[in-house]
Parts: C-alpha cells; sequence; structure tokens
C-alpha cells in the first residue's frame, strides 16, 4: 500500500475489494464501482439516483462546507471509512456467492491490514491535531464564548449589531438577535478546509467576520433560512 | 501533542494553520536575523493568498487584519485563503 495518498487507500479497497468480487459486476475502475454502488445502494435518497445526485447530495447535505468531491471523500474517509459498518456492508454484500482463492485472500488480508494501520495513523494525527487547533481557537475567544464553547460546542459573536454562531464543522449562522433565529447560512472556509481540523476553519471564520464582516459576506455563500 | 509556548517579553509568534493544527513561528525582536526570517515567512504566505491577522491578547479581543509584517506585534495568525463554499 506504500505510495496511496490515505484516500486512496480507501478507494483502492473498495475498489479492489468491493468490485473484484463482485461476480456479476466484475468492474475494475473507481467510477463505474461508484454508480454500482449508488444505483444497488442509494436509491430512493432525496439525492436521486446518478452517482453524481448522490455525490452532489451527499456533499450538500452530509458534509459541512464541502464544495468538492475530494472534500467529501477524505472526510468520509476520515470519519467513516475503514472498519465501519457502511464499509463492511457493501462489502459484505459484494462478497455473496464468491469465494476467492487462499492466494486472493492473503493478498486482500494484507492489504487490508495496511490500510488499517494506515487509518489509525491518520486518525491518530486528526485527533492530535484537533486537540491543538481546539486550544488555539480556545485562546482567543472571551471567557464568555470558551464558556459557551465548552458547553455546547459552539459560541456566539457579536459583529456590528449582528449576531452570529459559529460551530465548528459548520456552516456560519446568522440568528435574530433576540429570538436567536437562524437567519441565514454563510458557507466559507479556508480553501484547504479538508485537510486542516474544523475548529481551524471556525477560528478562521472568526478572524475574518470579526475583523473583515464586509469581506466575509462578500466571499461567502449566504442561504436564507426558510 | 501540543508543545506550550512561553514567550519571553521580546519575543512574537505567527501561528500558521496547516493540517496539523498549526504551526508557529517565533522570533526575538532584538535579534535582525529572527526578525528578518519571520518576516520573509509572512511575505511569502501573503503572496500565496494567506490572511494574516493580529491576535490581541488572549481574551476574545476583535483581531486586525494586516497585510504587513510588524515585529513588535506579540501574536499574528495566518490563515490559508478563504472561499466560499
Amino acid at each position: 500500500m506504500v505510495g496511496f495518498s490515505p484516500t486512496g487507500v480507501m478507494w483502492d479497497a473498495w475498489n479492489q475489494g468491493y468490485t473484484t468480487r463482485n461476480t456479476v459486476n466484475c468492474v475494475t475502475n473507481a467510477v463505474t464501482v461508484w454508480q454500482d454502488w449508488n444505483s444497488n445502494y442509494i436509491q430512493g435518497t432525496t439525492a436521486g439516483t446518478t452517482a453524481n445526485a448522490v455525490w452532489c447530495g451527499w456533499n450538500q447535505y452530509y458534509l459541512t462546507g464541502g464544495t468538492n468531491a475530494g472534500n467529501v471523500w477524505v472526510q468520509w474517509n476520515g470519519d467513516y471509512g475503514f472498519g465501519q459498518t457502511q464499509v463492511q456492508t457493501v462489502q459484505m454484500l459484494a462478497c455473496q456467492g464468491y469465494a476467492e482463492t487462499d492466494e486472493q485472500r492473503i493478498v486482500r488480508e494484507e492489504r487490508e491490514a495496511a490500510a488499517q494501520v494506515a487509518y489509525q495513523e491518520r486518525q491518530k494525527k486528526t485527533a492530535e491535531a484537533r486537540e491543538k487547533a481546539k486550544k488555539t481557537l480556545s485562546s482567543v475567544l472571551s471567557k464568555k464564548q470558551r464558556e459557551q464553547y465548552v458547553k455546547e460546542g459552539v459560541f456566539e459573536l457579536d459583529v456590528n449589531g449582528r449576531l452570529y454562531r459559529v460551530k465548528p464543522g459548520c456552516r456560519v449562522e446568522r440568528l435574530h438577535p433576540e429570538t436567536k433565529k437562524v437567519q441565514s447560512y454563510f458557507c466559507i472556509h479556508p480553501h484547504n478546509a479538508h485537510e486542516i481540523p474544523p475548529e481551524d476553519t471556525a477560528l478562521s471564520q472568526k478572524l475574518l467576520l470579526e475583523a473583515a464582516e464586509a469581506e466575509f459576506l462578500k466571499l461567502a455563500n449566504e442561504t436564507r433560512a426558510a | 501533542m501540543e508543545e506550550i509556548v512561553v514567550l519571553e517579553p521580546t519575543q512574537g509568534v505567527m501561528e500558521m494553520l496547516d493540517p496539523s493544527g498549526d504551526t508557529k513561528l517565533i522570533w526575538d525582536r532584538t535579534k535582525r536575523v529572527e526578525v528578518d526570517a519571520a518576516e520573509e515567512m509572512f511575505d511569502s504566505l501573503i503572496k500565496k493568498q494567506y490572511l494574516a491577522f493580529q491576535a490581541e491578547g488572549d481574551d476574545g479581543r476583535k483581531g486586525k487584519q494586516i497585510t504587513k509584517f510588524d515585529p513588535s506585534m506579540e501574536r499574528i495568525i495566518m490563515v490559508p485563503r478563504m472561499v466560499g463554499g
């Protein structure tokens, strides 16, 4: 597995493990896997039944702030990847009715073991980075914001008389100053948000919002709440 | 793991957000070579469209966006280019 990117490890595992053992659709490329997975397991969702629609749907609904397939895949891979139910289920279903040889099994198990190790190392690094980013974020919050962040996982900002709420990993919300009902959602993040901890993104949002609200609003994609 | 950074009165720190959380660059205002190195790093990040914020204190006071390195600053946070999602 040496040489695969973190994303590639998971995709490769799926691609190899799933498709090559699927006797019905013995396909060999990632796109076909995705379409197959889509048609077999995603039908009936609001995202539609084509690969692109599902992918966009995931991107829009499942992940916060992500705007491209790469972001979605990286995050999904990181959070819900190897060893989780979804992957195992897909692989289990794909394996039905197919018997691999001992040689194939050994190769697969070695590949999966290597991917598991790589996954655990990534998880460890991710956890350390998030812990570090949490401390940095906390260090620029007021006492009140810090208390709210510890208690609720969010913090509010009063910027030029407008009330915003920031939650790591989510869109920034503008709230009604009295009822605190969400008025608008703002999607804005560092261009490499999929690579950095969500707390770093929250810190970036806070800094820009407070220092240059106009620029923040100009860059952000706003969705008004219903 | 996170290192504990205690600055001397003559020191400043630049925190660059990255996949590890952040990377810190510390300079001593009394040492020209360190100031020059920090300024060089600052300028290179600005060229890459990073946003720079002077962080004032540690109790939520508003940061100021800056475009020019000032060695007298105690804390600068460098944020990668922001985009709408």
